[in-house]
């Protein structure tokens, strides 16, 4: 048979695979050991923890948008002011920016992706179970770029009925000499305290405020972001400290947001929002209660399906669905997999596929025993009859998962969150199953049933 | 045993007559497609009663002169379609209204969406579908080392997605259901039900010629006969573990999910029935066809 069994055989192996699922899948149990150099603190509780969390891994399972609810946003960066070779340097630059930003927003793993479809670049970004939707749009739809700018020199005398609106150019000081921005409160002269954002500039910047603001006392210095003026002081005094306060009418959430902007640095173009959706949390809980109760009357309904039609062989097939499912939540847990509505619909078709090989498998050991062979023999010709049928089988649904999971994100082929929802579970299905179904059985076959396969 | 290639032409001329009702339905009245392929606004949200013509007024303004297309459902959960994809302030707006006029308001799906994007998804899709039949037909030529094998396949294959559609298009008709992204990863899961038991079967025949070395027509025929019952039983057994396990999910789920399942339990049932009465008939077919070329 393929020399790919031939490097999975050992029993044991499963035996430590079906361990390390159960203890990964275990509620929270204290231990508080040394073990050699490395503390373990306890197991389970859906999370690794080892070395006092220098090793750390959180083992919940990802909820997707359509079950905890939240936003995806498709944006499209406008490439045109670039030449084409800064394209690809600017694109990831966009995506780390929009990583940085989400992630300061607190909410845990956002799914950031970059298609190119003909040279024309589409950005999704994936936010789950964020409550303000509106907010987070504004986060990572806005360029938030800085500028700063003087007024420049007013006109001598003003005609009659003219009235004085300040002319403002670009000043040397630019975002990358802000090294970070803070929200603060701002106290003003009467003891008001004002939401503010507190801009500390690198040295290099504070230098160059320092001159601005020294050449131009009795001006305005105006302090732009994305070309809407925020905040234009008269300049009193030469600022030589190298910190400037932006104070306006602000809540303190937008002056929280503000400094995630600008700390995680402007967006390098300019974004539109070409694609929205917002998925309320109530809808997804329910579904996910409806879909959990079919997939558990779906798993014991084909259970008592193998009862019925491989009463000697059935114990075989629930060892498989068992075993199967622990090994899919563990992997979903590690790899991790976040768990979108159409994935757990791949989960339950996955499981009626699960039982595919071992049907395959049953129903040519029956054929042998009808022959005349043997117990021993049956068991041993009919799983070599089956694996050919089953190896091209599952090849081609592998080639189906991955065609739809599309995993280098090539731009001509479909890349939407429920479809690799549905690819991946579906994908990992047919590969777990065929461990479970083809080496584990064969596994046991070998050990207590003492055959050479 | 079960005389496969003699039914053959009934099972033809059902298979004709299900795809021509399907066509009628979707050349006559045309498949709703989601407005993630159209392009356009849509808003789902729950309220505790929600008057259909208080909302017509209440979304009017938004709409900007296009038609809008308002469902509710139980007075409980209504869906709102506009064709015109919303900017940000104007989707913002329309949910402070909604928040403001319909009481116990909950949003429960929101998706704007920019025609071209849609347009696009249609191309992606198409492009998607055709790499799979391609590599397909590729893998089933180089596994099976004739390419009789993947031809018969391929079309098996493309039976079941065009009936599927048709089905789609009787649904689209009488219940409204709209064809989106998740019915279109159904049509391509399809793909890959069609072949499994095709592949089961197929490898049955080539296991059966190598012991015989099957040549005239004949035998052929006898061949495929005794490949197809001998897998008959373990093919339907196959597809009722995964036809259960969609069952039961169909049975409690709604909204889209419920016609995903559906649409895989079609499939399913459908990648079961094709594989001997269409891929392993035409197969034959075409081996008649070669040999009696071969014979002149």
């Amino acid at each position: 048979m393929d020399s790919l069994i031939n490097h999975i055989k050992n029993f044991w192996l499963f035996v430590f695979v079906i361990v390390i699922s159960i203890v990964l899948n275990l509620p929270k149990i204290d231990i508080n050991k040394q073990i050699g150099p490395y503390k373990i603190n306890y197991i389970g509780g859906y999370e690794i923890n080892f070395n006092n969390g220098k090793f750390y891994r959180d083992m919940s399972l990802k909820k997707g948008l359509d079950i905890a609810g939240g936003v995806r946003v498709v944006l499209e960066p406008d490439l045109s002011n670039l030449p084409p070779v800064e394209h690809k340097e600017a694109l990831n630059s966009l995506k780390r920016i929009l990583e940085i930003r989400v992630n300061k927003f607190g909410i845990n793993e956002p799914n950031i992706s970059v298609i190119n479809f003909k040279n024309n670049y589409k950005v999704y970004v994936e936010i789950p179970g964020v409550k303000d939707v509106d907010r987070a749009l504004s986060l990572v739809g806005q360029t938030a770029k800085l500028s700063f700018k003087i007024e420049k020199e007013p006109p001598k005398e003003l005609k009659e009925g003219q009235i004085y609106i300040p002319q403002f150019e670009e000043t040397n000081l630019t975002s990358s000499d802000v090294s970070k921005a803070v929200p603060d409160f701002y106290v003003d002269q009467t003891g008001k305290r004002e939401p503010s954002i507190k801009l500390v500039f690198t040295p290099e910047g504070a230098k160059k405020f320092a001159k601005i603001t020294r050449e131009n006392i009795g001006r305005r210095l105006a302090i732009y972001l994305d070309n809407q003026i925020l905040i234009a002081p008269v300049i009193n005094t030469e600022i030589p400290t190298g910190d400037a306060y932006i104070t306006g009418q602000f809540t303190i959430e937008q002056v929280k947001d503000m400094a995630i902007q600008i700390n995680s640095g402007a967006l390098p173009v300019p974004v539109k929002v070409v694609s929205q959706t917002r998925v309320g949390p109530s809808v997804g809980s329910k579904a996910i209660k409806q879909s959990v109760l079919g997939g558990i009357i779906g798993i014991l309904l084909v259970i008592l399906f193998m009862l019925l039609n491989y009463p000697k062989l059935f114990h075989l097939s629930v060892i498989n669905l068992v075993v199967y499912g622990l090994i899919t939540i563990t992997v979903y847990k590690l790899l991790p997999v976040t768990l979108t509505l159409p994935g757990v619909a791949g989960l339950i078709l996955s499981i009626g596929m699960a039982e595919d090989s071992n049907i395959l498998i049953f129903e040519k050991i029956n054929d042998e025993i009808k022959n005349g062979l043997s117990k021993k023999e049956a068991l041993e010709k009919g799983f070599k009859g089956a694996w050919s049928s089953i190896r091209d089988a599952n090849i081609a649904s592998l080639i189906i998962a991955f065609i739809l999971f599309n995993p280098f994100e090539w731009g001509f082929l479909l890349n939407s969150g429920p479809v690799r929802g549905f690819a991946v579970t579906l994908g990992l299905g047919i590969i777990i199953s065929l461990y479970t179904s083809v080496f584990l059985i064969r596994s046991i076959f070998k050990y207590f049933y003492k055959i050479k396969l | 045993m079960i005389n496969i290639i003699k039914i053959r032409f009934i099972t033809y001329t059902l298979s004709l007559i299900t795809i021509f009702i399907g066509f009628y339905f979707v050349f006559n009245y045309g498949i709703k497609f989601s407005t993630e392929f159209t392009g356009g606004t849509t808003i789902t949200f729950e309220g505790d009663t929600i008057k259909k013509e208080e909302l017509k007024n209440i979304i009017t303004p938004f709409a900007k002169d296009t038609n809008i297309e308002i469902r509710v459902k139980d007075l409980k959960t209504a869906t709102i379609k506009i064709p015109k994809s919303l900017d940000n302030k104007e989707v913002e707006q329309m949910q402070k209204t909604l928040k403001d006029s319909v009481k116990g308001f909950v949003l429960q799906d929101l998706i704007v969406v920019e025609p071209n994007v849609g347009k696009e998804l249609i191309n992606k899709t198409l492009v998607a579908i055709a790499l799979s039949i391609i590599v397909i037909f590729l893998f089933v030529w180089k596994s099976f080392g004739d390419i009789t094998s993947s031809t018969a396949a391929i079309i098996a294959m493309l039976h079941d997605v065009v009936i599927l559609i048709g089905i789609f298009g009787i649904f689209s008709y009488v219940y409204g259901t709209e064809l989106d992204l998740l019915i279109v990863t159904a049509i391509l899961t399809l793909l890959s039900f069609s072949l499994y038991d095709t592949i089961v079967i197929f490898d049955e025949i080539r296991k059966i010629k190598k012991k015989f070395k099957a040549q005239n027509i004949q035998n052929l025929q006898e061949t495929i006969n005794t490949a197809v019952s001998k897998v008959f039983v373990r093919s339907i057994n196959n597809s009722i573990t995964s036809i259960i396990a969609l069952f039961s999910l169909a049975l409690f789920v709604e909204g889209q999910l419920f016609w995903f399942s559906v649409a895989l339990l079609i499939g399913v049932i459908l990648g079961t029935y094709s594989s001997p009465f269409i891929a392993s008939t035409i197969y034959y077919d075409i081996q008649k066809l070669l040999l009696s070329k071969k014979k002149k």
